[in-house]
C-alpha cells in the first residue's frame, strides 16, 4: 500500500493544475473565441431567418460547454500583482518607512482589482449581450416583426400630429425603434406598429452649497428627467376621439364614468362624444381593460379622429421570451431558436386589441379588420 | 369662549365628515343601481335577437316546438325584470331561461350541420355569445359595486353615519346558483 506524501498546497500548484487541465492555451482560447463572437456578430447583422441565427450560433460548437472565456491567465496575473502589492507593502512597514509611502502599493493593489473585476465583466456580458440580441432577432422572425428603419424625431414629430400620447416631454422627443407586424386573429386580422418611444423633460432645480467657510449658497442647475413608453398603433376604425388613461388627463376636457366603481377609481375617460364613449365601453370592454391594467404599468388608450389606435404603457418588457437561453450553451441555444419562441406578453397585448375589436364591431356587417 | 369656539369647530369638522360619508353612501347605492341597469339592458338586448331566432327556428323542424317554447318562457322572463328594482332573483331567471334556450338551440343546430354554417345562424350565434359574455361582465361590475357599497356602509364610522342617516341596507350579490351548483362549493361562514 502506498502512502500519499501530504504537504502543505501552495498557489503555484493549484495554478499549475489548473493550467494543465485544459489542453489549449489560454491566451489562444480567448482570442479564438473572440474572434468567433465577432464573427457571430457580423453573421447576424444579415441574418434573415431563425437558420441563419442557428448557423451563426454553430460556430461555437467546437468550443468546451460552457463557452466562456478563460480567465486563468488574467487569475494569475491579478494575483501575482496583489501578491507582489502586499509585499511591497510588508517591507515597507518592516522598515518602518512613513505610512504615506504605503498609498502606492496600496493604490496599485486596487487598480489592480478593478481592472480585474472590470474585465471580467467585460468578458461575461459580451456574451450575454450577443445572447440577448440572437433572442430578440428570432422574435421578430417567429412573430414576422419587421424592423423599419426611421428619422427618429421627424417621426416622432408624425405620431404627436395624430396622438396626443406623443405630445410628452419638453424638451426632446424620440421613436427609438419602430416595428411592423400583422395579426391573424378568430374573428379580425390586423396590422401594427410597436414603438419605442422616449421624451425628456428639463427642469431647473435649486439646491445649496456650502464653502470652507461655512457660507451657504442657493444655486440651481438644469435637470433632464429621461422618460420612456412603449407601444402599438392599429387601425381601429369602432372607436374615436376617446381616451382612456391611468393618468390624468385635460382638467377642461369633457370626461366620463363607467358604471363600474374599480374601473372609474383607476381609469379617466376622455371623450368628445358621451354616447360613442358608452357604446365602446361595454362590460365586457370594461372588465378587459381592467385587467390589462393590472398587467401593465400606466396604460393609455388613444383612439383618433382617423380611426387609429394608440395602445401605450411603461412597460418595456414586450417582446422578453419566458425562457431565454445563452451562447454559453450552443446547443441548446440553437435549439431553442429554431423552435417558435413564444412572446407571452406581445400574445397578450395582440390578443387584448383583437379583444376590444371583437367586442366593438357589427357582427351583422362584412368584416374588414381593424 | 375659547372652548367654545373649540367645540364649534369640532362639531363643524364632525358634520362635513359625516356628510362627506353620507354622500359616498349614496354615492355608490347609485352606482349599484346604474350597475344593476346596465345588467337588465343587456339582458333586454336578447330581446333584439329573439325574432331573428324564431324565424331561425322554423328551419330546424324537429325541434321548432321546443325551441319556441323556450323563446317564449325567455321572453316572459326579461319582461319581468325591472331596471330600477334591484332583484337578483328576477336575474336568475332571465339566466336560467337563457342557458335553456341556448342548450336547445345548440342541440337543433348540431342536429342540422348544414344550417350551422349558414351566415345567419353563425351571426346571430355569435351575437348572443358575446351579449352573454357582456352580460357576465355586468353581473361582474354590478357584484363588484355591491362589495364597495356594502364596506361603505358596515366598516366604521360608515356603519354609524347609515344608521343615523341614510339607512341603507345592504344588497345582495348576485350568485349564479347553476354555477355554484356546477362547482358544489359555496362560500359559508364558520360556525
Amino acid at each position: 500500500m502506498k502512502h500519499a506524501v501530504t504537504r502543505p498546497l501552495r498557489l503555484g500548484d493549484i495554478l499549475h493544475d489548473k493550467l494543465a487541465d485544459k489542453s489549449i492555451p489560454s491566451d489562444e482560447h480567448n482570442s479564438r473565441l473572440k474572434q468567433a463572437l465577432a464573427t457571430i456578430e457580423q453573421h447576424i447583422k444579415h441574418a434573415k431567418s431563425d437558420d441563419d441565427l442557428v448557423a451563426a450560433i454553430n460556430l461555437l460548437t467546437p468550443f468546451p460547454v460552457p463557452v466562456q472565456y478563460d480567465n486563468r491567465r488574467l487569475n494569475l496575473i491579478t494575483a501575482l500583482f496583489c501578491a507582489a502589492s502586499a509585499i511591497t507593502a510588508v517591507i515597507l512597514l518592516l522598515i518602518e518607512v512613513e505610512t504615506d509611502y504605503l498609498l502606492a502599493p496600496s493604490a496599485a493593489m486596487i487598480i489592480t482589482l478593478v481592472t480585474y473585476a472590470g474585465m471580467r465583466l467585460h468578458r461575461k456580458t459580451g456574451l450575454s449581450k450577443l445572447s440577448r440580441k440572437i433572442e430578440y432577432l428570432t422574435g421578430l422572425f417567429d412573430y414576422g416583426l419587421q424592423h423599419i428603419a426611421i428619422n427618429s424625431k421627424g417621426k416622432a414629430r408624425e405620431y404627436g400630429n395624430r396622438f396626443r400620447a406623443f405630445q410628452l416631454g419638453d424638451y426632446s422627443r424620440e421613436i427609438r425603434s419602430l416595428l411592423r407586424g400583422s395579426y391573424d386573429g378568430t374573428d379580425h386580422s390586423f396590422s401594427y406598429e410597436y414603438y419605442h418611444f422616449h421624451y425628456v423633460n428639463q427642469r431647473i432645480e435649486t439646491y445649496t452649497t456650502t464653502d470652507s467657510k461655512g457660507n451657504v449658497r442657493v444655486r440651481t442647475r438644469t435637470v433632464y428627467d429621461h422618460f420612456d413608453r412603449y407601444g402599438f398603433i392599429v387601425p381601429f376604425k369602432f372607436a374615436k376621439q376617446l381616451r382612456i388613461s391611468e393618468g390624468r388627463l385635460g382638467f377642461f376636457s369633457p370626461k366620463w364614468k363607467s358604471s363600474s366603481v374599480s374601473f372609474n377609481k383607476n381609469f379617466n375617460v376622455e371623450t368628445a362624444n358621451e354616447f360613442e364613449a358608452a357604446k365602446f365601453l361595454t362590460p365586457k370592454i370594461l372588465v378587459e381593460i381592467e385587467s390589462a391594467g393590472a398587467a401593465l404599468r400606466g396604460l393609455d388608450m388613444e383612439f383618433n379622429s382617423l380611426g387609429e389606435l394608440c395602445f401605450s404603457f411603461d412597460n418595456s418588457n414586450t417582446l422578453a421570451s419566458q425562457n431565454a437561453g445563452s451562447l454559453a450553451n450552443p446547443a441548446a441555444f440553437a435549439k431553442h431558436i429554431s423552435g417558435h419562441n413564444v412572446r407571452a406578453n406581445l400574445d397578450a397585448a395582440l390578443a387584448f386589441i383583437h379583444t376590444l375589436l371583437k367586442y366593438s364591431d357589427n357582427n351583422f356587417e362584412q368584416k374588414q379588420g381593424g | 369662549m375659547e372652548i367654545l369656539l373649540g367645540l364649534v369647530f369640532l362639531a363643524a369638522i364632525i358634520i362635513l365628515i359625516a356628510i362627506t360619508i353620507n354622500n359616498g353612501i349614496i354615492r355608490r347605492r347609485n352606482m349599484v343601481v346604474r350597475a344593476w341597469a346596465d345588467v337588465i339592458t343587456y339582458e333586454r338586448q336578447k330581446n333584439e335577437t329573439l325574432p331573428a331566432l324564431e324565424k331561425e327556428a322554423h328551419n330546424y323542424k324537429d325541434h321548432e316546438q321546443s325551441l319556441l317554447a323556450d323563446i317564449t318562457a325567455l321572453r316572459s322572463a326579461l319582461k319581468k325584470a325591472s331596471r330600477g328594482d334591484v332583484n337578483t332573483d328576477d336575474l336568475a331567471a332571465i339566466e336560467a331561461a337563457t342557458s335553456q334556450m341556448m342548450a336547445g338551440f345548440n342541440v337543433a343546430v348540431e342536429a342540422y350541420p348544414d344550417l350551422k354554417m349558414a351566415g345567419v345562424t353563425m351571426a346571430l350565434m355569435k351575437e348572443i355569445s358575446e351579449l352573454q359574455d357582456n352580460i357576465a361582465a355586468a353581473i361582474s361590475i354590478f357584484n363588484g359595486n355591491i362589495e364597495a357599497f356594502n364596506s361603505g356602509i358596515q366598516i366604521f364610522p360608515n356603519s354609524l353615519i347609515n344608521s343615523t342617516m341614510a339607512k341603507e341596507k345592504a344588497y345582495k350579490p348576485f350568485d349564479n346558483q347553476e354555477a355554484s351548483a356546477s362547482l358544489g362549493y359555496s362560500p359559508q361562514r364558520e360556525t
